[in-house]
């Protein structure tokens, strides 16, 4: 079984390879956030911390994992010049096994986008998980804001507290009128400024402002690399939290299932054929429902 | 009545406060502006009663209930000039014309985090850790929090050792990765990555078996990547002549690897270091490979070194050349090599005075030394592997040839002067292959190590010292040569099983050996006294062994490994006083386990092991004749261990905090049981059987905390260590026990809170105590504080260091001082430096020890005061 394994998750990233950019307008700003998470609720003392950008510009905003597109690039080039090789009758043969790769899979690849494709729309793509790639849209309003009169200085700004709860957790997001933007880090959107610092009340997650500044004349915002291999299936949040219910109680299962297309039985046995309990991944997600 | 007045009332409020219907549009010169916000408040409050965004078109609308006359409109938006101004609680249109704002925004330089955790990977930024005093990436390695480096150059994480040093995720220079920390500019490196469990083997890895070690790899800039770099230190100095060269080209593209290093010195630079080899890992041990040591058949009678930094008491003229390299082959298969010649001629100088203090009488001994060791060694080593998901083969290569000579000579009370000379040529190849594959549903691993030694070495004494007969000693030669030759082949298989939740390995293999050992005597003296004594040994030795090993994960943070080993050994010896056969059960077992709670793994287990220590037994001479002051002692043949041994480990990480703290005691006890011993009166052998077991226990303790502070860059470490060894040890028919302990303390401090300025102190004190049955030296104590103090003025960088060495028995005190300096400018592509060595020019070092009646004095000869004016220039 285990070996059946092996060989589906060398075909993975074959799979679609379309093209699948969104081209954004000229962004004007990037705001850098320092995020910290615990992925496992288990073992709250494990925190991972990553760095995100949020590129805006006056009627859109993109938020992205830098470091997952520029390995993505890497992956592409590789992948392209297996292509090419392929093409000129060397057999096709992808290896995505190295550290860089294995650093990939470990990386977020959610990308929000506000406004798009209509000014009471967002627009949510991944391909976290595996063989699979999906972007679900969402309407405005999602969040119901509760001002407050606590003030305080982060950074150099002058802050206004928040509060919301959204979808299972509780956010107290700290944001200023010093730089007035509707859009918001993740999923946050319609505060009169930008996020400076937001937890929820388990301290679970943090988005933590470290970087603002003025981007080039010329940038473009984008939400993808050029020539990223991923064809995003439309769904709705409704699915994809389904989606990624059935991918984290049956990894395994849901992982051949994508890969080939039709519903394949995986039994999980142990050497004597007995069954085993299916592997889980212990997660902690962002969104409850 | 009343409820009326109530409903009048709230009417009346309803009247004054209805709903109102703010709106209105925004535009600047030229057309709307989107998406600005607008926000209203009570009149002289900054709380915001309601606020929205203008929509495409630039129009907004507000609806509100006002509890007040008046509110407050304010406009913002992040290319305009804010809005704000007093309007009438009314429905109304409002049309702003908006004015580009002049003011910039006010940026925030983003902080590059200094560490970043990403499940079992944690990055650190090289360029948070670094200063300007750094010159290779051990320098900046050895300050990040969890990290730690041993004297030898060990890497450390979170307390165990690493198993990989990637450079770019290729493993260019296996166990020899000294070569890449001390020779690797830290401004070629962006981030230090280290993978926690990591399996570089992807067939494990892909079915989750995860290694027992860290691994590290660099992550070079991308200048790095592209060219090759070359990089030269040259100097010179006085006294004419000294010097100090060194070229290095490196090459790391991401399909071909090189490390290239060619250089000479002496200043007292130890070449030799860069080629250590550090192989401490489970994996290694459970492959069965053991590190193979050059273990010297003869030795020269030699005073111990000093406490100090070799370059201070060696002279030496150094050499070396090191070519290293990889190249990544079609489908995941690679090619490692690794070649080195290295030219060493140490010399070091001393004097000791020794005084007896009798009832009647004191008795001083005066004796002068002088030892150079002429060193070359040839290595050379190819490595290929290939490393699928479905496959694992690597086969590893090593031919080394090592030439030595030593030559001490001493002179005694200035009238007896006894040269020793030794030659210890050392040849090895070895061979070292293995392979996973899949049988069934089954991994199985080969494993074939094959290994073959030669060392014909030669020492000579004259005159000898010790008295034959009649013979006069100042007229005695003393000549021996032994030749070692041994040849061995070790095959095993290995398979990997789960069953009941276990994790299950099975070993069984064959290790065949052969060694012949021919030791031959010779005293001569001009009255034609020639005696000789002729020893050899031969053996065989068949060995086989059935290893389990069987791990158990309990939840995601529990586990608990057993392993159980038996080796039967059959020994075929001939020697010259007949031939024995012998049959020796050997046996080993071991339970591990381990906890982790959060930042904290606790580990603990213990094991019982019967062995056949396998390198003395060869070596049946050693001791004998090993030096000129001994006389015969007891030799050893076969010595049989028994022992037991605990060990508990602690480990406390908490990396983004910067605090560590790690510790582990072991103690192991047991007996060695002699089966023979050669006992030698003059020259005659008398080889006996003994039934003598002699006792032993050594307790190791370890502990090291250590703790960063981010806001200040600066970095505390302190660390303890215990060794104690007792043992029961017999000369000339005597017991005795021994009792042998030392503690050691260290603080080590760096900062650099100001780029201006580097400081780092380092502090150590060890204590020495040795006891012999009831009889306790006074114990010996060496502190140690070595001050840097690095100041940068624009292209200028002045370090000045200052090393305190104070050794203290009893009464007795002595204190050594040293001071060394370096000016350093920048320019726009090399460096200069003026290194001042020994600024107060000392030029000995006392080393007092008093044990029982003797009180013993030895003098080291320094290397005097030095200037070397140096270049540094990279391309």
């Amino acid at each position: 079984m285990i070996r059946s394994y092996l060989l589906l998750t060398l075909t993975l990233t074959i799979y679609n390879y379309l093209f699948a950019q969104v081209r954004l307008g000229k962004g004007e700003f990037r705001a850098v956030y320092r995020t910290t998470k615990v992925a496992d609720s288990t073992q709250p003392s494990k925190i991972s911390v990553d760095t995100l950008f949020l590129e805006f510009s006056k009627t859109r905003s993109v938020y992205y994992n830098p470091s997952y597109r520029a390995l993505d690039s890497i992956a592409l080039t590789r992948t392209a010049n297996t292509l090419k090789a392929a093409k000129a009758g060397a057999p096709a043969r992808l290896d995505f096994s190295d550290n860089t790769l294995s650093a990939m899979r470990n990386k977020n690849s959610n990308v929000i986008v506000h406004c798009y494709p209509t000014n009471q729309k967002l627009t949510f793509f991944t391909h976290n998980l595996p063989g699979k790639a999906f972007m679900y849209e969402e309407d405005y309003p999602l969040f119901q804001w509760q001002m407050t009169e606590e003030t305080q200085n982060i950074k150099g700004y002058l802050c206004k507290k928040a509060v919301t709860h959204f979808r299972g957790r509780t956010w107290e997001v700290w944001y200023t009128l010093d730089i007035p933007t509707p859009f918001g880090v993740w999923k946050f959107y319609g505060l009169p400024g930008l996020v400076v610092l937001a937890k929820d009340s388990k301290n679970h997650f943090t988005f933590e402002l470290i970087g603002l500044k003025r981007l080039p004349a010329n940038y473009e915002m984008i939400t993808h690399y050029e020539g990223e291999p991923i064809a995003f299936s439309k769904i709705t949040h409704k699915k994809y939290m389904q989606e990624l219910k059935k991918y984290l109680e049956d990894p395994i299962g849901y992982m051949s299932a994508a890969i080939m297309n039709s519903p394949v039985q995986v039994d999980v046995k142990d050497k004597q054929g007995r069954d085993k309990p299916k592997p889980k991944i212990i997660h902690n997600p962002i969104e409850y429902e | 009545m009343r409820s009326i007045v109530v409903l009048l009332l709230l009417c009346s409020i309803q009247i004054s406060f209805a709903q109102v219907v703010i709106e209105g549009s925004l535009q600047d010169s030229k057309e709307a502006v989107v998406n600005a916000t607008v926000l209203l408040y009570a009149p002289h409050s900054e709380k915001i009663l309601l606020y929205t965004f203008t929509d495409s078109k630039g129009k907004f609308r507000l609806t509100l209930t006002p509890t007040t006359d008046s509110l407050e409109i304010e406009i913002r938006h992040i290319s305009y000039e804010k809005i704000r101004q007093k309007i009438p609680a009314t429905s109304q249109k409002l049309n702003f014309t908006l004015k580009e704002s002049v003011s910039e925004i006010k940026e925030i330089e983003v902080k590059v985090n200094p560490v970043t955790i990403r499940n079992d990977t944690t990055t650190y930024n090289v360029r948070s850790f670094a200063s300007q005093a750094d010159r290779n990436i051990k320098d900046v390695l050895a300050k990040m929090p969890g990290v730690e480096i041993t004297d030898n150059g060990l890497i450390k994480y979170k307390g165990k050792p690493i198993s990989k040093f990637y450079i770019d995720n290729l493993d260019m220079l296996g166990k020899r990765y000294n070569l890449a920390s001390e020779n690797v500019p830290w401004d070629m490196v962006d981030e230090v990555e280290f993978y926690e469990n990591h399996q570089d083997i992807k067939l494990l890895d892909s079915l989750g078996i995860k290694g027992s070690n860290p691994a590290l790899n660099l992550r070079l800039n991308p200048d790095a990547k592209k060219r090759i770099t070359l990089a030269a230190e040259t100097g010179v100095g006085i006294p004419f002549l000294l010097w100090d060269a060194k070229t290095t080209a490196f090459k790391f593209f991401q399909k071909h690897q090189f490390l290239n290093i060619l250089q000479s010195n002496n200043i007292g630079k130890d070449l030799e270091k860069e080629l250590t080899e550090h192989s401490i890992s489970l994996e290694q041990i459970l492959l069965r490979r053991f590190p193979h040591q050059r273990n010297d058949l003869l030795q020269v009678a030699q005073i111990a070194n000093p406490p100090l930094e070799k370059n201070r008491y060696i002279f030496n003229q150094s050499a070396s050349s090191s070519l290293n390299g990889i190249v990544q082959l079609p489908n995941s298969a690679q090619l490692r090599y690794h070649f080195t010649y290295l030219y060493q001629n140490n010399q070091n100088r001393n004097e000791s005075r020794q005084q007896l203090f009798f009832l009647q009488d004191t008795i001083t001994i005066n004796e002068k030394q002088s030892f150079t060791q002429k060193q070359h060694l040839l290595q050379g080593e190819l490595q290929y592997e290939k490393n699928l998901k479905s496959l694992y083969t690597k086969n590893v290569f090593t031919a080394k040839k090592f030439w030595e000579s030593q030559v001490a000579n001493a002179s005694l009370f200035g009238l007896l002067n006894v040269a020793q000379d030794l030659k210890n040529p050392y040849w090895q190849i070895q061979n070292e292959f293995q392979t996973y594959r899949w049988q069934g549903s089954k991994i199985v691993q080969w494993v074939s190590n094959s290994y073959l030694k030669f060392l014909p070495q030669r020492l000579q004494v004259s005159p000898n010292l010790w008295q034959v007969g009649s013979v006069s000693p100042e007229r005695t030669n003393f000549l021996q040569e032994v030749s070692g030759f041994r040849v061995e082949s070790e095959n095993f298989r290995s398979s990997t099983t789960e069953w009941q939740k276990l994790l299950i390995r099975t070993q069984t293999g064959i290790k065949v050996a052969y060694r012949r050992l021919e030791s031959k005597l010779l005293l001569q003296s001009p009255e034609q006294n020639k005696d000789s004594l002729g020893n050899n040994l031969q053996d065989y030795s068949y060995q086989l062994f059935a290893n389990l090993n069987a791990e158990r994960k309990i939840g995601r943070r529990s586990n608990f490994n057993f392993n159980a080993e038996y080796t039967p050994l059959a020994l075929w010896q001939n020697t010259e006083i007949g031939l024995y056969n012998n049959f020796f059960h050997q046996y080993s077992s071991r339970v591990m386990f381990s906890q982790k709670w959060g930042s904290w793994t606790l580990s603990g287990g213990g094991g019982f092991s019967q062995n056949i220590e396998e390198e003395t037994h060869w070596f049946n001479t050693q001791g004998i004749f090993r030096n000129y002051r001994s006389i015969f002692e007891n030799g050893l043949l076969v010595p049989q261990r028994n022992n037991w041994q605990v060990m508990a480990y602690v480990f406390y990480n908490d990396v983004l905090n910067g605090w560590s703290w790690n510790s582990d005691v072991s103690l192991l006890n047991g007996y060695n049981n002699y089966r023979y011993a050669i006992d030698y009166r003059g020259i005659l052998e008398n080889r006996q059987i003994l039934g003598l077991q002699t006792p032993f226990e050594t307790l190791i303790a370890n502990t090291r905390f250590n703790k960063y502070f981010y806001s200040a860059r600066s970095n505390l470490s302190v660390s303890g260590m215990l060794i104690q060894n007792k043992s029961l040890q017999r000369q000339n028919n005597q017991d005795f026990t021994s009792n042998f302990q030392n503690w050691q303390t260290e603080t080590k401090f760096t900062c650099n809170y100001w780029s201006f300025l580097n400081l780092s102190y380092q502090g150590r004190l060890n204590v020495f105590q040795t006891a012999l049955n009831t009889q306790i030296t006074p114990p010996n104590l060496q502190i140690r504080h070595q001050i840097s103090v690095g100041l940068q003025l624009k292209r200028w960088l002045i370090t000045t260091k200052t090393y305190h060495l104070t050794s203290m028995q009893q009464n007795q005190r002595l204190s050594n001082y040293f001071v060394d300096m370096s000016l350093q400018r920048k320019f726009e592509r090399l460096e200069a430096e003026l290194q001042i060595f020994n600024l107060t020019n000392q030029n000995s070092f006392t080393l007092a020890q008093v044990q029982e009646n003797i009180l013993r004095e030895t003098f080291f000869e320094l290397r005097p005061f030095n200037l070397l004016l140096k270049v540094y220039w990279r391309m």
